[in-house]
């Protein structure tokens, strides 16, 4: 479902697949776990064939849990189709997003 | 004195009061030398409105004295008569220049919300940082007439997950202004306020154009299993708006169901452009079938529903249909052709851009165009083939083949471009040629930039070869 990378403390999840209600839980309790050891995530999106509003959720609560936290997430590499869903359902507005890797470690 | 010293740990914020005499400002950067452990200077010019010139030499002094003592120096919050004056001294790009909205009152930011240039950034900025005194503040606002300020005031407090806020936001799903209603609505979305999907339905059936789209969004992300049905049956609404709203939000729900019901709305559906919008729709579902659909928009009448299909067949990246597609190149309806063209450059490999190459005779100027366009998305060495129609009689074609020539084979490139920027007759192809050139930077290209600027008879043509001549 996913890779992890250090990236100099910061981790890097390179998600691939499907983000559905199913993917999208197992992604969400695992990145969480990764703030044990991180202050920062940065998910890239490269790998993501398509997602759903399920999974557009699970992505919703996560970032819940990481401002709980007091922690970063950040997001990048996104399709044309899955850049879309974030306007579309102004989440844009609510996450960071990056079009590259770099720029999101930047 | 009219500037202030205020230090955070390793950062010193230096504010500036409205019409600071430049004695000052001298007297203050002298005192940065002084200064020890410090990583960050900012000259803060928020309240300052105008700045006189000769003061912008005690600007460079305190970036020089920053230097010194080790310290990155920026100027921020400047407004634009401050920065016409730097612009005209040269100096915006000596100076590192920021927005730093921390030095605003809340009263300050709120205000900004007017101003669209800012409202955006300023609401992120508040968000942020957000305290018990913005919430209040928000709060105020939302009792305020004024649409802009209650826009952003519920989106801010959406961005800042303030459930605390939610009662408040809901009660303005009520409210007769579309713009408030939007950003409820999204915000009681991203909330994931189940309570509220009832009320947000009701708005999406208004049809009006404004919220429809913000209401499907939200209805997607508080779906649970029934939704589909639901929203399947506003695919026969009368209003158009309405039917396209259910196929975005059925499109983001993407679950069997809603395949089912879309893929039939398209046997049914009268308008080409809703019709469009389902084939998209269709193309963002991976399920078996999709690219029959797909191909079958391919012959459609509609340029709409052609244009659509072709984007789905490159985004899915049907390969299993390579074949009809390829087939469809050479239709006697060059507009399929161009399509069909389209979703090529997405899903050919080398092997199979010979048979786009070997169509290129056959074919009429746009699909040609489209062709060209198309290899240069496969990668491969199309360059052969790029020399031997550099003589069509086409100027976008011949520029585009430059285009894709640079990019295959310099050498080749180089040898078309010479040629063309001395003898084509468009100056739209001379002037690529030159930009390529440009690029490439030939032997002898000075002398050849020489000869053509008394020559050319395009404007634009000398005018790039003079700039490109400076610059040499």
């Amino acid at each position: 479902m996913f890779d992890v990378q250090d990236n100099g403390g910061k981790k890097v999840v390179f998600v691939k697949g499907e983000v559905n209600a199913q993917t999208g839980s197992d992604l969400k309790k695992g990145i969480l776990e990764l703030y044990n050891s991180a202050s920062s995530v940065v998910i890239s999106f490269k790998g993501v064939v398509y997602m759903n509003s399920s999974g557009l959720r699970e992505i919703i609560d996560l970032l819940k849990s990481v401002n709980k936290l007091k922690k970063e997430l950040k997001l990048c590499e996104m399709s044309a189709d899955i850049r879309e869903m974030f306007t579309f359902t102004g989440l844009d507005k609510v996450f960071k997003i990056y079009d590259t890797q770099a720029q999101a470690l930047g | 004195m009219s500037y202030k010293f205020t230090r955070y740990g390793d950062f010193l914020k230096i504010m500036v009061e409205q019409d600071a005499p430049f004695k000052d400002l001298e007297d203050a950067a002298r005192e940065i030398v002084n200064l020890k452990d410090l990583k960050r200077i900012s000259l803060d010019l928020k309240n300052c409105y105008y700045i006189q010139s000769k003061a912008l030499a005690a600007l460079i002094a305190m970036k020089k004295n920053s230097i010194k003592i080790g310290a990155e120096f920026i100027v921020s919050n400047v407004c634009d008569n401050v920065y016409q004056v730097m612009e005209m001294a040269n100096l915006t790009s000596y100076f590192t220049i920021e927005e730093d909205f921390s030095s605003y009152t809340s009263d300050e930011l709120m205000e900004k919300f007017f101003q669209p240039d800012y409202a955006d950034r300023v609401s992120d900025f508040i968000a942020g940082s957000y305290s018990d005194e913005f919430r209040a503040k928000l709060l105020e606002i939302l009792e305020m007439p004024e649409p802009e300020l209650k826009f952003y005031a519920i989106l801010t407090m959406g961005k800042a997950h303030d459930y605390s806020a939610e009662e408040r936001i809901k009660k303005e799903l009520d409210s007769d202004i579309p713009l408030i209603v939007k950003a409820s609505v999204l915000v009681l979305g991203w909330f994931g306020d189940s309570g509220s999907k009832e009320k947000i339905y009701q708005v999406l059936e208004t049809g009006n154009e404004e919220v429809a789209e913000a209401a499907a969004a939200s209805i997607s992300l508080l779906s649970d299993e029934s939704d589909a049905e639901r929203l399947g049956r506003l695919l026969s609404s009368h209003s158009k708006v309405i039917r396209i709203a259910a196929i975005q939000a059925m499109t983001l729900i993407n679950d069997d169901t809603c395949f089912g019901l879309l893929k039939d709305a398209l046997d049914k559906e009268q308008e080409d452009d809703v019709k469009a919008v389902l084939i998209r729709a269709v193309s963002s579902f991976n399920k078996a079938g999709v690219s029959d659909i797909l191909i079958k928009g391919l012959d459609s009448k509609s340029i709409k529903i052609r244009e659509a299909s072709a984007g789905g067949l490159a985004k899915i990246k049907a390969k299993d249909k390579l074949e009809d597609i390829i087939s469809r190149i050479t239709d006697t309806d060059a507009w399929v052709g161009y399509f069909a063209v389209k979703a090529c450059g997405e899903i050919c490999s080398a092997t199979e851009a010979e048979r786009l190459m070997s169509s290129y005779d056959k074919v009429e100027e746009n699909v040609k165009l489209a062709i060209v366009d198309a290899l240069g998305k496969i990668p491969g060495d199309f360059s052969d083939f790029y020399m031997t129609i550099l003589d069509n009689g086409n100027e976008d074609i011949r520029k585009e083949v430059l285009s894709s020539l640079l990019h295959d084979n310099k050498e080749n490139a180089k040898e078309a471009a010479i040629n063309l920027f001395a003898n084509d007759s468009s100056w739209i192809v001379r002037y690529k040629a030159l930009e390529i050139l440009e690029q490439i930077r030939p032997e002898g290209f000075r002398d050849m930039l020489m000869a053509r600027l008394t020559v050319d008879d395009s404007k634009y043509v000398k005018d790039k070869i003079q700039a490109v001549l400076e610059e040499i």
